[in-house]
């Protein structure tokens, strides 16, 4: 049986573009009711002053008690793997939900890790990876999770080797090009986040997939193309998030979340009535 | 959810080519007769082929006689199966277990295998996997590979804030060591944990929700069940190997039990040499930051260059605001930010920190932003005394120095320095089709759209300001 750190793995989970994810047990010492935990594995050397840079990050993202963050429970290392362990969401992300979603749970969805991200804002940390694979949904509603480390290990890297092509659709164009990330380059990912969720469509649809410089070049120089799928008020509110100077955009996840609930509110009443 | 797939992947130095899939790995060692072929038929399979295609297209080229050797592991149900043909061997936890020196060969590998190794024959004892590289994925040269666990059973219970365990007596030998597992072990080993008795094969773990538990059902599926020769069938009868020394042009189908083999030839599981300590730090019930400065709103002066930003060359430039007071280099004719004109302000030069000059794409999809400079290199240590990020390039065939070159950042311009390395720094020169090679030490400023070879590795430059 395999197993990394004190973490009995029981089957894997999916690869992120930094890692794989496994279904673990629960180690004895810890000390929650779950019998299972989420691991991520990061095949990347550190030493000791990565290894702490990292835990000193991670421990400002746990001490937010947040309803819409998932919970970080360790991070650990061996040889040249690090690991984090969070709570296991049994109801499957939002690219790959374990049940259909309805077009309001897709809104409250997308706003609750609108007010995730808000909150890891607020203690300084941008997320830099938010996409429908990182939205995690369970009984209590969605909670935005793996936070991107890649800046973290490799600073100055914006795109991981591993990415797909599918992915780099959610960065913003001040991401690309190179530009720190901020609260503005999430709310372009929640956005473009909110715009996939809806329609199933591309953001770029004529990007080119054979060469990501191309595909790099045709985000910078085209604006993405929203489906006409969407109704007015989601327009809307993707139209701003997507706006090409970041001082546009809402100015916060909070900002963001309240429109995005109000659309699910209205919605949902046209539905009951 | 594989076997194969729970497995760090290290490649060995040498001529040929590795591939990986979550539950197939291929090595071909060189040959140069014929390795436009094997080039072709990695580029026709794409990035994520499925293992029977992998099978079939392997056994094509060997039909063909356009592949000297391989070795091959599939996941199979019980364990991976590993095959052979040609001057190559693997390794089940130190031993030798297939030689396909004879013909083709395969067998089943226990899934408590904790060490499987594929590699070309004559390998010398200097080709040591190339660490700490981690091969998930995709196709790299070299001439073996080893796949071995992701870690193993740690001590139950660890005071979180303790470092690792003290270094326990030195392992017991293994019968062949093997390549060197490099970058994984520590001084001194832990003391081996009985793994052996704790060991279950993969198959018995409960199977992910929906999936097909039926055992003949799960057999069907087997991808080295599937018809390797291309027949479209797989065979009713067990097909007899092929005599020895018969190039059969083939794998051969099963000659005898994969599983009673598997027993009679395996050795018994003994513990990985991978065995090292791990540490955790709980991260539950941390205490809020002290100083939880919230990231600034756009607009807002972001806060002061932090040491860190400062060590890698991100410094205050005079440039142009844009009239949405966006800052540019000056010589710009569109702002960065909202395309608007930046014409007639190139007077009005103001002070603030330089944002990105562009990004840097490497010819594995890494992309870097150059908002700050950087010395690359396999292990860079800083140079030429300006501040840079140090940026860690793997390259499995050596042909990137330890400290290879520096992108300076020189006011709003990229300039590329090669520093004295081996196999030298070169600028594609589109208009004469070749490759232009730096001196040593003389900075040739990029303009975007470059391409640049250090070593082997290839980078394209990107410039933001010419958009």
């Amino acid at each position: 049986m395999q197993q990394i750190g004190d973490y009995e793995i029981i089957q894997a989970l999916g690869e992120g573009s930094q890692g794989q994810f496994w279904l673990a047990r629960t180690p004895a010492r810890m000390e929650i009711d779950d019998d299972q935990v989420a691991v991520k594995t990061v095949a990347h050397p550190a030493s000791d002053e990565d290894f702490e840079r990292l835990t000193d990050y991670l421990r400002r993202y746990a001490s937010i008690d947040s309803p819409y963050l998932v919970e970080l429970l360790d991070i650990g290392q061996q040889g040249n793997i690090i690991y984090m362990a969070a709570r296991y969401r049994t109801g499957g992300s939002m690219a790959q939900p374990a049940r259909p979603l309805s077009r309001v749970d897709v809104l409250r969805s997308v706003g609750r890790a609108a007010l995730g991200a808000h909150a890891l804002h607020e203690v300084g940390i941008p997320h830099r990876s938010i996409r429908p694979g990182n939205i995690l949904l369970g009984d209590d509603g969605a909670r935005l999770g793996d936070i991107g480390l890649s800046q973290l290990l490799s600073p100055g890297l914006t795109i991981t080797g591993a990415s797909k092509v599918n992915t780099i659709e959610y960065l913003s164009p001040e991401l690309i090009q190179g530009q720190q990330a901020s609260r503005a380059s999430d709310i372009w990912a929640l956005g473009a986040t909110l715009h996939r969720a809806l329609t199933g469509m591309a953001f770029y649809p004529s990007m080119p997939t054979d060469s990501l410089v191309a595909a790099l070049r045709h985000i910078l120089n085209e604006r993405p193309t929203l489906s006409d799928a969407l109704r007015n008020a989601e327009l809307r509110i993707i139209e701003s998030t997507v706006a090409a100077d970041p001082a546009d955009r809402p100015a916060t996840g909070e900002a963001l979340a309240t429109e995005i609930f109000a659309e699910a509110d209205r919605q949902a009443r046209q539905a009951a009535s | 959810m594989t076997d194969l797939d729970l497995r760090a992947g290290q490649i060995h130095r040498g001529l040929g080519v590795v591939a990986r899939w979550p539950d197939v790995a291929v090595v071909i060692p060189s040959d140069s007769a014929h390795d436009a072929a094997v080039d072709q038929m990695f580029h026709e399979l794409g990035p994520e082929p499925e293992a029977p295609q992998i099978v079939a297209a392997v056994n094509q080229l060997l039909a063909a006689e356009q592949l000297r050797s391989v070795a091959m592991l599939v996941e199979a149900t019980g364990g991976p199966m590993a095959m052979a043909y040609g001057p190559v061997e693997v390794l089940v936890d130190g031993e030798i277990v297939l030689d396909g020196s004879q013909g083709g060969v395969r067998q089943q590998v226990p899934a408590t295998a904790s060490r499987l190794i594929l590699r070309a024959a004559n390998l010398s004892k200097a080709a040591e996997p190339v660490a700490p590289y981690d091969l998930r994925r995709g196709v790299a040269p070299g001439a073996g590979l080893t796949l071995v666990t992701i870690g193993v059973v740690g001590p139950a219970k660890l005071d979180p804030e303790a470092p690792a365990p003290p270094a326990p007596p030195a392992p017991p030998s293994t019968p062949d060591p093997g390549p060197a597992v490099a970058a994984p072990e520590p001084e001194g080993e832990p003391a081996p944990e009985p793994v052996a008795a704790s060991v279950q094969p993969v198959a018995s773990a409960p199977p992910p929700a929906g999936a097909d538990t039926d055992a003949p059902a799960a057999a069907q599926d087997d991808p080295t069940d599937l018809p390797i020769d291309g027949d479209g069938h797989p065979p009713a009868e067990p097909v007899d190997a092929p005599p020895a020394g018969v190039r059969s042009g083939r794998f051969p189908e099963n000659g005898d039990d994969p599983a009673q083999s598997a027993e009679r030839r395996a050795p018994a599981v003994e513990p990985s040499p991978l065995e090292v300590p791990f540490r955790s730090v709980v991260l539950v019930g941390s205490a809020p930051p002290i100083d939880p400065t919230p990231l600034p709103l756009a607009g807002e002066a972001s806060g002061p260059l932090t040491p860190a930003d400062i060590a890698a060359g991100r410094v205050e430039v005079q440039g142009v605001l844009c009239p949405r007071q966006h800052f540019n280099n000056p010589q710009a004719a569109r702002c960065m930010v909202c395309g608007l004109s930046l014409l007639h302000l190139s007077d009005n030069l103001v002070t603030g920190l330089r944002p990105t000059l562009g990004f840097i794409v490497f010819d594995d999809g890494s992309t870097y932003g150059l908002d700050r400079a950087y010395v690359i290199g396999r292990e860079p240590k800083p140079a030429d005394g300006s501040p840079a990020q140090l940026l860690v390039l793997r390259d499995n065939n050596e042909t990137l120095s330890r400290t290879h070159a520096t992108l300076r950042l020189d006011d709003w311009t990229v300039q590329l320095v090669d520093l004295g390395s081996t196999n030298g720094t070169y600028v594609w020169d589109q208009v004469n089709e070749h490759w232009n090679q730096l001196a040593a030490g003389t900075p040739v400023a990029l303009r975007s759209g470059d391409t640049v070879a250090l070593g082997r590795r290839t980078f394209v430059f990107e410039s933001v300001s010419q958009n």
